[in-house]
């Protein structure tokens, strides 16, 4: 287009922008210096400081020479690097959007900072870092008439008109609340019995006197019945901090849809509201605790494509019974959850591995510990009792490729059920360490946009199933490319 | 399915392999040293104590690990997709589909340079797998396999 693939630079005051910026870094070296140069007066010193900053500056010049962005007819090409030369080709078909941001400094300089999303996770894949204002503007039409895209709509406030499509009730926050209850809560209130015991004029020593109680009577009363009456009181505690935990957060809690994207409205302090574009969902995962299970309730949520406002584990429904998760499930992809013994159980030898490598490092520390402190050896019934949860934790572990979904199982006292469309994975990778080739294991590690942290794995496998897998999948997406479905059709039932 | 035939990378890359495991070595040789020369003085513990331990340790870093991780390195590249294999502990094979790759680089570093390698890397919207990286290409491979990949990106948008 208009034969400009000249190579173009960022605005000529970075290169002292950055070195501004880069002079905390600096500080280091100079106290340094200054210790070396204390005896040589303060001429040297200036000069030696003159000269760290003048080299700096002359490594920032460059490092602005170096980086140049080319607008090429299909691509953006931008150079960069002083030592590690880059070149990235950024394809125009791949650039979702263009993003303006100005800080204070930016601002009082004149300057933008220009950003092309492509859906890629790394922060600065198309980072010009910055150009001027003018230029930026020009730029983002530019691009966005390559692209064909019209203006991003904002958000209206007229969401409030909508049906809602999932609520929790207060009847139904009370009910999440009491399934709220964990163990974190009890380590926060001991916590901040602790710190508030110190901020407090008095402590509860005072209080054991006024009470006129002695140290010797206190322990006195450590009877069986003190010790389950303080059990109660701790599980009362944390049940009521579970409670409020969840009103704070989910009170008024509403999910509807807008055409192609979800709206949720929730929190009682501070009111939230988000859009979730339907097109961003890549992944859907239910989970419950063992009780939660009991009652056949459980919790949505959807994993969204990184970007800027929304990205990461998207809560759909804190708390749903059946029905209402099928809907919500339906609602965000047309996922559909499959009946539990439908899932293929990875390896037998899964549970004892993932039972051993839990137990064994701690059982072994204990045992050569006891060589040294004798009472260590009382802790061995520990990594016992980790064994054995991890043995029934890891035993409901299994997949199966459902249609074009792959749907994934695991834990026991939690378990999460993922579903995640073949047509949103990224990539694939095949993993054996050491002990599962010796196992003849192997794990299948699915990677797809904004997957939290750990992902999505399917462990100890046979290694030929972990391969026939890998190679189903494969088959199953390259189906997908030619029949052209290459992503999901995600539309509202 | 179709059995999978690796290359392996160029041999400029052990090369790399080695100069940086010998920079790297070099580095903590020079700190247990310096551990040592302050033990002798301080503790008047005999020479030796640390530096001889990771020496031997570090020989093992320096001269066997680089070949056996640069054997280890491979790809293999289909119809639409990139493979590429690596790791000595755990082995990894990650496959890659053209259609997912977002934007790709070819990068070079300094040790690299003094090589005559170059690096592919395959950016997808992946979160944790999402830098595809293919170390030790000619330059004329990294970017003949960028002009392929680009070739279908366009071909296929969305």
């Amino acid at each position: 287009m208009n034969g400009e693939a000249q190579p173009r630079r960022l605005h000529p005051i970075i290169p002292i922008v950055s070195l501004v910026k880069q002079l905390p870094e600096m500080l280091i070296p100079a106290v340094g210096l200054i210790a070396l140069a204390r005896d040589e007066g303060v001429g040297t010193l200036l000069l030696a400081v003159g000269a760290l900053l003048a080299v700096a500056l002359a490594f920032q010049i460059l490092a602005w020479w170096r980086f140049t962005y080319r607008l090429l007819p299909n691509e953006m090409y931008i150079e960069s690097g002083v030592f590690t030369r880059n070149r990235r080709s950024i394809p125009w078909d791949r650039v979702q959007d263009v993003d303006i941001e100005r800080g204070p400094l930016a601002r009082a300089l004149g300057l933008a900072k220009v950003k092309l999303e492509t859906g890629a996770s790394g922060s600065d894949e198309g980072l010009l870092d910055s150009i001027a204002l003018a230029d930026a503007l020009a730029l983002r039409d530019e691009i966005r008439a390559r692209r064909g895209m019209v203006a991003a709509t904002s958000l209206d406030d007229e969401a409030a008109e909508l049906p809602p499509v999932f609520q929790m009730t207060v009847p139904r926050i009370l009910q999440a609340g009491l399934f709220n209850f964990s163990v974190i809560w009890l380590v926060v209130i001991v916590g901040a019995i602790q710190y508030f015991d110190e901020l407090l004029p008095w402590s509860m020593d005072d209080i054991e006197e006024w009470i006129g109680l002695h140290q010797q009577e206190i322990l006195g009363f450590v009877s069986p019945v003190t010790v389950v009456l303080a059990l109660v009181l701790f599980l009362l505690l944390g049940t009521v901090a579970g409670v409020i935990e969840m009103f704070v957060r989910n009170y008024g809690f509403t999910l509807s849809v807008d055409g192609r994207t979800l709206r949720r409205v929730r929190g009682l302090l501070t009111r939230s509201e988000v859009a979730i574009p339907l097109r961003r969902i890549q992944a859907a995962r239910t989970g419950a605790h063992w009780l939660k299970r009991r009652y056949g309730l459980c919790g949505v949520d959807v994993q969204t494509m990184g970007g800027s406002a929304i990205g990461g584990m998207q809560d759909l429904a804190p708390l749903a019974n059946a029905s209402e998760t099928e809907r919500v499930l339906a609602l965000a992809g047309r996922f559909e959850r499959i009946a539990p013994e439908r899932f293929a159980p990875v390896a037998p030898l899964h549970r004892w591995r993932e039972a051993l490598t839990e137990a064994l490092p701690l059982a072994l520390i204990l045992l050569a510990a006891g060589f040294i402190y004798p009472p260590a050896w009382w802790g061995l019934p520990l990594p016992v009792v980790i064994g054995v949860v991890q043995l029934i934790a890891a035993r409901p572990h299994g997949w199966r490729l459902e249609g074009d979904v792959l749907h994934v199982r695991e834990g026991w006292f939690s378990q999460d059920h993922w579903l995640l469309p073949v047509a949103n994975i990224q990539s694939i990778s095949l993993n054996t360490g050491p002990v599962q080739r010796r196992l003849d294991l192997a794990t299948v590690a699915i990677d797809s946009a904004g997957a939290p942290a750990g992902g999505l794995r399917i462990r100890d496998l046979t290694s030929s199933d972990a391969r026939a897998l890998v190679e189903t999948l494969r088959a199953s997406q390259q189906n997908l490319r030619s029949t052209g479905r290459s992503r999901p059709v995600l539309s509202v039932a | 399915m179709t059995a999978i035939t690796w290359t392996p990378l160029e041999p400029g890359q052990l090369k790399a392999m080695r100069i940086s495991a010998a920079i790297t070595g070099a580095i903590l040789l020079a700190v247990a040293i310096g551990l040592d020369v302050g033990l002798l003085l301080n503790a008047k513990m005999p020479f030796g104590l640390v530096t001889v331990p990771v020496g031997l340790v570090l020989l093992h870093f320096v001269f066997v690990t680089p070949a056996r991780r640069f054997r280890r390195w491979g790809y293999a590249k289909t119809e639409d997709e990139l493979h590429v294999a690596h790791g000595v502990l755990v082995h990894t094979e990650t496959s890659v589909a053209f259609h997912r790759v977002q934007h790709i680089d070819v990068a070079q570093g300094p040790i690299e340079r003094m090589c005559g390698v170059w690096e592919l890397v395959l950016n997808t919207s992946g979160t944790l797998n999402s830098r595809i990286r293919l170390p030790g290409l000619s330059r004329a491979t990294a970017e003949a396999l960028r002009d392929e990949i680009r070739q279908r990106i366009r071909a296929e948008p969305e």
